[in-house]
């Protein structure tokens, strides 16, 4: 820079040596500006394909459930010989709550119980997968039809027997449908959000391929322990459980939080051990 | 002025540490899910010759048989997650695709692979049509046409 | 400068200089959000929004730090300083906008009030891994709205510009925060280490930066006097110093501005009042000593701004001897008038 330039902002255009040099700091950052969109844009991980149809309202029959999450259970058309197959459809409500409250509030209203009775509830579906989730929400009038009596068609239960399990516990709702990414660290606060206002936790296995298992939580009594899996929630977890299959879903019966353990951080300092497995269907390895 | 200025090398200096030190340990702390054996049925139990396969993007579909042409299976391996609320497999019966008049085979659901039993008797049919039926939908998915499916193709 | 306080008081550099942000801004989200729905289009509405705004204001932030050294180390690159705090002022707002719609997000609708959720949520303080990564961008989130709240000149001359200076170097812890805010969070889901590069690429830009132009500052400082008389010390020769132009000498700790005009020497305190830009860097306009920053002006010969402006800094005597210049480093009171010493 010549001692004649000199650059101050007020002045109405920069002299020529100096606006030369800041043209190329410009054309510079254009650059930067450019490969960083690209890059930071190509190099994201791929979202999932799971799909929440928003402001689209489904109508589901089925029987209402109970345990082991409030659920429908919904039946495909008879065939020719009049079989069919069931979908076990969990509910979820309004935003980051689960579908407890809603159903009670609904049951109150109609003075009645929802528990194995045949339902026709009007929410949005969110799915991916193979699993499938219905949102009822009070401002869509949900439950549009209920049958006076029970209907006694009890799931098919199978004991899996004990099983030892690495993977992550996920908030439903948000990972079958309504955030991408809806795993991990950066959703964890929304997760846990999620599962203190009642969504039941669901408990993601992963093998080498990719694929993946779907488990319901509850505690060795069978019921909810969303508030103590607070602070495991959305990090890879090592756990120790009871499988109990019921129709479409599998249980994991946990006895308390001393059998689930972090397994996460600093990994790359640690082996691979192969023994965090879980067996096969026919023949379950009770691991103890 | 001076001691801001002594402030800023200063800082420059601790951050020119801590940095580096946060970025590394950041990015070794990422937590590693471990890959696990799923729980679905082993392939143990396919039938050994694969009659007929149909490749589609999200999946595979075969029949298989035994060395005798005894006993029939259909395996389906689904590759990618399913973007439909359900998945039904229903033998049509012809010529429409109205589950009423069909077949139930099974229903298919996260990624992986499926085994369904086949009749027997279907071993004198001259074409398979299987049809992929969401029934939360109301919706057919996809159908798939196998020709002389229990039979050695010429 | 000005008696009286306007938003901005705009003219052509300043229009320039917007435009440029607002291009850059444009072009960025543009890029970002079509390349993510090409590539990637399973993508929600509420992730995209989230990411182009955080990546943009991440950049936007190391250019922002980037410009500081760089002006210290070579002054063409002072046009990109005069007008920086409209691009922090830009940076926050798209952080804003990240973290309100994170908060929204990933708070809202639940069973607590959003920004309590922020806190209660993820507690492991005492992990590193499990760290809650949302609480340290909140903190980052919160030094840079108090920067751009108070970047008007009206809260730097109420705040003092030693104390608004102080202030504004949170903006360092501030980087600090957003990068372990970016580590302990999106990078444990998005582990590819194309990322990880990119942001130590940034870190390392900027240590390096700044460890050069603090160098480069610390001789100046570190300069000694040895040939003292009566109170003046030898600087240096008088041909040194070129017309209109001065040389900086750093006396017990304070730098001082020794300006050429019109054949004869003045010496000032080299600190503007506005923001402290180093007054010896600038040039004589018009007879008056130009801050290269944001061009506030004094005359050479008293320290004061020409009316109506009323800033003032302090004088000193300087004399030349054989063609030597020495320097009295005991200061004048503000806008005292000094007779300069005239150059043969
Ligand atoms: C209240 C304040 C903030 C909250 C609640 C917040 C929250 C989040 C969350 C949840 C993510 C992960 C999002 C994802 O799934 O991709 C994220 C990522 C990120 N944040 Fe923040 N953040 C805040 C402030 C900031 C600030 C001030 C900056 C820097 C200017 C910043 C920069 C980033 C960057 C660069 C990423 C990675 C890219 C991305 O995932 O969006 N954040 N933040
Ligand atoms: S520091 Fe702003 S004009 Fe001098």
């Amino acid at each position: 820079m010549d001692n004649k330039e000199f650059y101050i902002g007020w002045m109405p255009a920069a002299p020529g040596g100096l606006a030369k040099h800041i043209r190329k700091v410009v054309v510079i950052l254009i650059m930067l500006v450019i490969t960083a969109g690209i890059i930071l844009a190509l190099q994201q991980k791929k979202f999932s394909t799971a799909t929440f149809e928003f402001g689209q309202l489904t109508e589901i029959t089925g029987i209402y459930q109970q345990f082991p999450v409030p659920s429908i259970k919904a039946m495909s058309n008879l065939d020719a010989s009049g079989h069919s197959s069931s979908l076990t459809i969990p509910l979820v409500g309004y935003g980051k709550s689960g579908a407890e409250g809603i159903i009670a509030e609904l049951e109150k209203e109609k003075n009645t119980t929802l528990d194995k009775k045949t339902v026709t509830f009007r929410g949005t579906l969110l799915y991916s997968d193979g699993k499938t989730l219905l949102q009822i929400d009070k401002n869509d009038d949900p439950l549009t039809k209920i049958s006076d009596a029970v209907v006694n068609v009890p799931p098919a239960i199978k004991e899996l027997g004990t099983v030892r399990l690495t993977g992550e516990i996920l908030d439903p709702k948000c990972y079958f449908g309504v955030m991408k990414p809806g795993q991990g660290k950066p959703h964890r606060d929304c997760a846990i959000r999620c599962i203190a206002g009642g969504m039941s936790p669901v408990f993601y296995v992963r093998n080498e391929k990719g694929e993946a298992n779907y488990y319901l939580i509850l505690d060795a009594a069978g019921k909810k322990m969303n508030e103590q899996l607070k602070d495991i929630i959305a990090e890879p977890v090592s756990l120790r459980a009871r499988a109990v299959q019921y129709d479409d879903w599998i249980v994991l019966y946990i006895d308390g939080m001393n059998k689930i353990t972090r397994t996460g951080g600093l990994s790359w300092f640690k082996t691979k051990d192969g023994d965090t497995y879980c067996g096969v269907s026919h023949t379950i390895n009770v691991s103890e | 002025m001076k001691p801001l200025r002594k402030r800023h090398l200063q800082v420059w200096t601790a951050w020119a540490i801590l940095l580096p030190v946060g970025i590394v340990l950041g990015w070794l702390a990422v937590p590693y899910q471990q890959p696990v054996k799923l729980l679905q049925s082993s392939a143990a139990d396919l039938l050994p010759v694969i009659m007929q396969t149909k490749e589609h993007n999200d999946y595979t579909v075969s029949i298989r048989s035994d060395h005798k042409h005894t006993a029939w299976q259909l395996e389906w391996k689904n590759k990618t997650a399913l973007t439909y609320p359900s998945a039904v497999i229903y033998k049509a019966g012809e010529p429409g695709n109205d589950p009423g008049k069909a077949e139930l085979i099974g229903r298919i659901e996260a990624r992986g692979d499926y085994v369904f039993e086949l009749k027997p008797g279907l071993a004198q049919s001259s074409r398979l049509k299987l049809v992929l039926y969401d029934f939360i939908h109301e919706a057919v998915i996809d159908t798939i046409i196998f020709k002389n499916p229990f039979r050695y193709p010429e | 400068m000005s008696a009286s306080y306007v938003a901005v008081g705009w003219n052509r550099q300043k229009k320039i200089y917007d435009w440029l942000i607002a291009g850059f801004c444009f072009t960025y989200l543009l890029l970002f959000i079509s390349v993510t729905l090409i590539v990637n289009e399973q993508v929600t509405f509420e992730t995209l929004l989230i990411r182009s705004t955080s990546t943009l204001a991440v950049l936007l932030l190391h250019v922002i730090l980037a410009i500081g050294p760089l002006c210290r180390l070579d002054k063409k690159f002072l046009p990109l300083l005069y007008n920086r705090r409209h691009l922090g002022v830009t940076m926050f707002t798209f952080a804003l906008a990240h973290g309100g719609f994170s908060i929204f997000q990933f708070h809202a609708l639940g069973n607590t009030n959003p920004f309590v959720s922020l806190f209660i949520s993820n507690t492991n303080f005492n992990s590193f891994a499990a760290f809650p990564f949302q609480a340290l961008g909140f903190f980052a989130l919160l030094i840079f709205f108090l920067m751009a709240i108070t970047s008007h000149d009206f809260w730097l001359h109420n705040l003092s510009p030693r104390v608004w200076k102080t202030l504004h170097m949170f903006v360092y812890l501030a980087y600090l925060l957003v990068v372990m805010h970016v580590m302990l969070g999106v990078i444990q889901y998005e582990n590819n280490p194309v990322f990880v590069i990119i942001i130590l690429a940034g870190a390392v830009t900027l240590i390096t930066l700044h460890l050069l132009a603090g160098s480069k500052e610390r001789k100046l400082d570190k300069r000694k006097f040895s040939l003292e008389q009566e109170g003046f010390m030898y600087v240096c020769p008088a041909e040194e110093i070129e017309d209109s132009r001065a040389k900086i000498f750093c006396i017990d700790k304070e730098r001082i501005a020794v300006y050429r005009h019109e054949n004869k020497l003045y010496a000032i305190h080299n600190v503007c009042k506005h923001q402290g830009g180093p007054l010896g860097e600038g040039k004589i306009l018009d007879g008056c000593i130009t801050c290269p920053w944001h061009g506030y002006q004094y005359l050479p010969h008293n320290g004061q701004s020409p009316p109506p402006f009323k800033e003032k800094v302090s004088t000193y005597d300087v004399k030349i001897i054989d063609g030597k210049v020495w320097l009295n480093p005991v200061p004048f009171p503000e806008g005292t008038e000094r007779p300069g010493a005239t150059i043969k």
